[in-house]
């Protein structure tokens, strides 16, 4: 009776108006039919209603759709009912009856196309790219009433009515490129995957909605802030053009349709005003159609050429649309971006008061607000720190970009012997639980022994393990008790650093650093089990004894110049000028150091390698250090450093 | 929070108000100038093939009851089981004379009197008069009666009887002296019509369908006659008449084939009618049917 009937299901038609990957608003990105990839800008949950009234003979209203959006980190999933998606045509199928009077009354045929419900997924890869799919559910009622005899008594006619609902499903894909804020690309299917019922009834078949595939393209571009004008072309060679502006809260959009299966050239036109909220967006729509749609349409008309739209097409009528969706955001927006983060220094555990007071790194951080935003800073070394480390707080001024100081508390309990390459998490907290922005990169991780060649850390290590440098001490002295007993209170500190030198020395050797390396330094009770080590150890197991018992220290730094480095140390007797001959009459052996508080005090330079005896080391130390930081100005230079333990 | 939740249920309650309806259906007109299939049931009882149709080969369904005074001219072609056709030619006139009524000895009205007025010419073929007889079944019984006389010629199968011939897509005298006084005009005939039945699918299968085609001609529409042979008894009774476009196409669907009762029937006969038709009035009021046809009857097998 009739040729196939050419009926598609869809075309990239907007209603409210607006649609493209605006960066304004969401609502356009409810729309399937120009999303076919369910793009989302939504942080959390999303709600949309479209409502609107029809322009037929008769003015009605209803609810066209009602889309739900969320979204789980870089995942977006969203469903939408579309109650008003659907397009009615009743017709006279061409057949009538002639009835006992012989009258004749036609037969009637009642199409009805509709979509009811979409499901949708998209990934977003990284701000730039994403890709999706939709899932679209799609339902046609037909019903045609048609002539049966029934041979009884006698015969006659029966109308009848035939009915076949037939269901489906269409899915697509597409892919989103944003190059740039000032465009960006889209591409997707349409109609490349189709599953479902298909009629049985051979009259119905024809009018089954047509399934062709086919693609679009859309492009945004954005040429200033408070404008983007949108290009979708199918590959039908139906195309829309949009310009949608922005003026603070308000906006307006104009969008121009062609539609190869409707006239004139241009079919219609979507102006749009929009206002958006805090929480809500509001459109408000028209669609105007540039052809009368309140004429009378013939049967033949429809035959020939169907609809390839159920809400856009050559019989749809002119709309007023209210569009209304809400942003229901348990995540808060993000006010603030971490751009990067650079690591300024390398973790060695055993600098940990280092890191108290200097920043490991900086993160570079812009506030994307328009006022002042108070950043919590946190970090997280992955083997170091089982709870995130919070870091001073931050102000930020409006749309600028600061570097924000990231420090890290390394646990006393950390004891790894091993070099590792591990990573740091830094976090961004505004005002809420969740951190607006985070950050990883790579962190080296040195073992405990770990030093970075500046002698000044050596510290570190002459005040770890204090405890035991102090047990060891106290009883090397309780074992000359005797002799400390008769000295004068004065020459207390010169005999204890006698007799611990002494007796320190006694059972070392000198070796040359067992990593081969300058960056390994042994704890002081490491060097008295290992019974050796080289300069460096020797100094901070000499000290940390002294230091131990109340002795003040210091290291000297012989930074060479061009020659191999040493370091050696210097120990305050904490005798006066006026006291010095008490322990040599030699004014080169001795050197005069201001206190705190203001008083000279008699400091000795001893050079720990000397393994022989105190004498020898006191000999040696002071014949260096009135070498190479007097005489040849080494202090003045600064190629010798002092660095007082405390 | 609260504001979005007040925001929501002001928009929810509104929806609800408002939301109920659905988009307007869009009501197509009939401007279709090549779909149209008119259906009428002629044989009301199939128990009784005689009753009331008044259908033959001339293609002449109308109810005698109803029938106006008429001149016919009918080019008939019928096409048996094996194929074979046969062609006859057939001219008949028939006056009723309304005052009078004639009923069956059971009281049931046959029709009005027929009469003879004068002579009536075809061509210039003069026409016989032959009784105009009538069968009825009444108290079970099978009646002939005759109603009067009517003018007829008819050639065919059985022989060159009159002469004459029907004459397709031209134009046929018709002559009456009627006590002196004569009436002649010319009546148009249309282009000849040949059908094909092709049958589809099968009774068992419950899909048996007919696919009936013509050769497009110079009528808006051509008429379809479905009967059925009465099983051993020869006698075609009309079952349905189809008016359908000129479009040399029609679809019988299964439905009104597969309802013929085999126990009552044993062949369909499709018959193919395309007629030109005229009503006149006399100068008596009467009124006058003038028509001419191409039929074609094609007899199928219902097994």
């Amino acid at each position: 009776m009739f040729a196939g009937v050419n009926i598609l299901s869809q075309s990239s038609f907007g209603l409210n108006g607006y649609w493209g990957l605006s960066p304004s608003f969401n609502t356009p990105l409810y729309g399937y039919e120009s999303n076919s990839s369910n793009y989302s800008h939504v942080r959390d949950w999303g709600l949309s209603f479209i409502y609107g009234a029809e322009f037929a003979q008769k003015t009605n209203s209803n609810i066209y759709s009602i889309s739900l959006s969320k979204t789980l980190s870089e995942h977006n999933l969203s469903a939408r009912f579309t109650p008003g998606y659907q397009k009615e045509f009743i017709f006279n199928t061409g057949e009538a009856i002639i009835v006992e009077d012989s009258t004749s009354q036609s037969l009637t045929a009642n199409f009805n196309y509709k979509e009811l419900f979409g499901l949708g997924y998209s990934y977003k890869f990284s701000e730039q790219f994403s890709t999706g799919v939709t899932f679209r559910f799609f339902t046609q009622d037909f019903a045609q009433e048609i002539v049966s005899p029934v041979f009884g008594d006698t015969l006659f006619l029966i109308r009848e009515t035939q009915n076949e609902k037939i269901n489906y499903w269409k899915g697509d894909l597409g892919i989103n490129y944003i190059v740039n804020e000032y465009l960006n690309f889209s591409l997707a299917s349409i109609n490349l995957l189709n599953f479902g019922e298909k009629a049985e009834n051979s009259d119905f078949a024809k009018f089954e909605i047509k399934k062709e595939i086919n693609a679009m393209l859309g492009i945004s571009v954005i040429p200033i802030d408070e404008a983007v004008i949108n290009f979708i072309y199918e590959t039908t060679n139906s195309y829309q053009v949009s310009l949608n502006g922005y003026l603070s809260d308000f906006g307006f959009g104009l969008t121009l349709f062609h539609d190869e299966y409707q006239s004139p050239t241009i079919a219609g036109m979507i102006p749009t005003i929009s206002y958006k909220g805090e929480i809500f967006e509001l459109f408000v729509s028209g669609v105007k159609y540039f052809s009368n749609r309140k004429k009378n349409f013939g049967v033949t008309e429809f035959i020939e050429n169907g609809i390839n739209n159920i809400v856009n097409n050559r019989y749809s009528f002119d709309k007023l649309l209210l569009t209304v969706s809400f942003n229901i955001n348990t995540v808060k927006e993000r006010a603030v971006k971490m751009i990067d983060v650079e690591i300024v220094k390398d973790i060695y555990p055993t600098f940990s008061e280092n890191y108290i007071d200097y920043p490991f790194a900086y993160g570079t951080v812009v506030n994307l607000t328009d006022e002042y935003v108070t950043v919590k800073p946190m970090a997280r070394i992955e083997g170091v720190n089982e709870e995130n480390i919070q870091s001073p707080i931050s102000y930020i001024a409006p749309h600028d970009t600061v570097r924000v100081p990231f420090y890290v508390i390394i646990p006393e309990s950390y004891s790894s012997e091993k070099v590792e390459l591990s990573y740091a998490d830094f976090y961004l907290f505004t005002n809420s639980d969740q951190p607006d922005d985070q950050f990883q990169k790579a962190v080296l991780l040195n073992s405990i022994n770990s030093w970075d060649g500046r002698v000044s850390n050596l510290r570190y290590f002459i005040k770890k393990d204090l405890d035991l440098s102090m047990n060891h001490a106290k009883a090397v002295l309780s074992d000359n008790k005797s002799v400390l007993d008769t000295l004068p209170i004065a020459l207390e500190n010169f005999y204890k650093a006698k007799i611990l030198f002494n007796e320190y020395v006694s059972n070392l050797v000198y070796v040359s650093d067992p990593r081969a390396t300058g960056e390994y330094v042994q704890f002081p009770n490491q060097t008295l089990e290992l019974r050796g080590g080289d300069c460096d150890d020797l100094s901070v197991g000499y000290s940390s004894l002294l230091e131990s018992v109340g002795i003040q220290t210091a290291l000297v730094d012989y930074k060479g110049n061009g020659k191999v480095r040493h370091v050696n140390l210097l120990f305050n007797t904490r005798l006066s000028p006026n006291q010095a001959k008490l322990i040599t009459n030699n004014d080169t052996k001795y050197f005069v150091r201001e206190s705190i508080d203001g008083k000279d005090e008699i400091w000795l330079s001893i050079e720990a390698t000397s393994l022989t005896d105190f004498e020898t080391a006191w000999k040696l130390g002071a014949e260096k250090f009135n070498k190479e930081a007097i005489s040849e100005l080494g202090i003045a230079k600064g190629i010798v450093n002092i660095i007082d333990i405390y | 929070m609260k504001k979005l939740l007040k925001y929501l249920f002001i928009v929810s309650v509104g929806l609800f108000l408002f939301g109920c309806d659905k988009p307007a259906p869009t009501e197509l007109f009939d401007d279709s100038q090549d779909d149209l299939a008119e259906f009428e049931v002629l044989g009301k009882d199939i128990n009784d093939e005689f009753y009331s149709n008044g259908f033959d080969t001339t293609g002449v369904t109308q109810d005698l009851h109803e029938l106006p005074n008429l001149i016919s001219l009918s080019g008939i072609k019928v096409t048996n089981i094996h194929k074979e056709t046969d062609e006859f030619s057939f001219a008949q006139s028939i006056f009723f004379e309304r005052a009078v009524k004639i009923f069956s000895p059971g009281g049931r009205f046959l029709g009005f009197r027929s009469i003879t007025p004068g002579i009536v010419k075809f061509d210039n073929k003069i026409a016989r008069t032959v009784p105009l007889i009538v069968r009825y079944r009444e108290n079970g019984v099978l009646q002939d009666t005759t109603l009067g006389d009517k003018y007829t010629l008819f050639s065919g199968r059985h022989g060159n009887l009159d002469q004459f011939r029907y004459r397709h897509n031209s134009m046929m005298n018709f002559r009456l002296n009627f006590f002196g006084q004569e009436v002649s005009f010319d009546i148009p005939t249309p282009v000849e019509i040949t059908g094909n039945v092709e049958m589809l699918g099968s009774r068992n299968h419950g899909d048996l369908r007919a696919l009936l085609h013509w050769n497009r001609g110079n009528t808006p529409d051509i008429t379809i006659i479905i009967g059925a042979r009465v099983r051993d008894r020869g006698i075609v009774m009309p079952l349905y008449r189809i008016r359908t476009r000129d479009d040399g196409e029609l679809l019988i669907p299964t439905r009104f084939i597969k309802e013929i009762p085999l126990q009552n029937f044993d062949r369909v006969v499709f018959t193919f009618i395309r007629r030109f038709e005229s009503t006149h009035q006399d100068n008596r009021g009467n009124d006058l049917l003038v028509s001419s046809q191409s039929i074609h009857s094609i007899v199928v097998n219902l097994n």
